[in-house]
């Protein structure tokens, strides 16, 4: 955890006066307490999110085979795959970085360090933001790429029969 | 040359193994009979297994087994068919059912930036 902290303060590095320090350390276990339960909030969301993208590509994977049962060109199915499985690991990696923050934070002694709490705060707030972000492409993805992936497959499912 | 070494010796009344035995043909029994009655009950005791499966619930419990092959479960709730054809009326369903599952996620109440500012901390 040390050395996360450390790449915190590198990655967002904060200068803060005696007093700013002095007001940060009296008040952050207090701000570690509400991180706690943002965490634990997480953990829930997390369960449910997994389970909604892994039955997405689960169908998505049973289109394909269908297809391939058919002896039909799967490339389109093939490329939305790939594509959305692209999304949802660029949000697993992104989550993985915001869940780890979390954990660093809450878990540190930020009286005796209240500067790398406060990296740690900036640290927090970026990794949410990717992992917002990546959520968001992932409903772009599927309200626009896979729209057109099933209306493409669709058109060739009507010129086979 | 020594008793104990002498070669056996046949015994007199052995009969002699040259000779052609004669059988005597059992009386009354046609062969070609036998197999007939043979192939008769064979075809009955097939007939009463068939009748006695079409009457029984195997046949009910194959099907089922057959058609539960043609799902796959993901996560106990969901069943995703994944073997018959796919028809564009399938399609349009396993769109529909992606994008609803996908917008129930509320990503700005999940990841909502609101409660990480330091007001929120009571920083």
């Amino acid at each position: 955890m040390e050395q996360r902290l450390a790449e915190y303060q590198a990655d967002f590095p904060i200068k803060l006066t005696s007093e700013e320090s002095a007001a940060l350390a009296s008040a952050c276990s207090g701000a570690q307490t509400v991180l706690r339960r943002i965490a634990d909030r997480l953990s829930t969301v997390v369960e449910s999110r997994d389970k909604a993208y892994a039955t997405a590509d689960a169908r998505l994977t049973a289109v394909q085979k269908r297809l391939s049962n058919q002896s039909l060109d799967t490339s389109v199915i093939d490329a939305a795959l790939i594509g959305y499985r692209k999304d949802v690991n660029s949000y697993n990696d992104a989550l993985g970085l915001y869940r780890q923050a979390l954990d660093d934070a809450v878990r540190m002694d930020c009286g005796a360090n209240p500067a790398a709490f406060r990296s740690s705060l900036e640290a927090i707030r970026s990794y949410r933001k990717r992992t917002a972000d990546a959520a968001n492409t992932i409903k772009s993805f599927v309200e626009q790429d896979l729209s057109t992936a099933f209306a493409t497959l669709t058109e060739r499912l009507k010129e086979v029969k | 040359m020594s008793p104990d070494t002498a070669p056996y010796k046949t015994p007199e009344s052995t009969p002699d193994q040259t000779s052609p035995q004669k059988r005597e043909p059992t009386q009354g029994t046609n062969p070609v009979a036998a197999i007939a009655i043979a192939i008769v009950i064979s075809m009955i005791l097939a007939g009463i297994g068939l009748v006695s499966f079409l009457r029984s619930d195997t046949k009910k419990n194959i099907a089922l087994i057959q058609q539960s092959s043609n799902q796959q479960a993901t996560d106990g709730n969901v069943v995703i068919d994944e073997t018959s054809p796919l028809t564009e009326s399938d399609l349009s369903q396993i769109r529909s059912a992606i994008e609803k599952d996908i917008d129930a996620l509320r990503n700005d109440v999940d990841f909502n930036a609101n409660e990480l500012t330091d007001a929120a901390l009571g920083l």
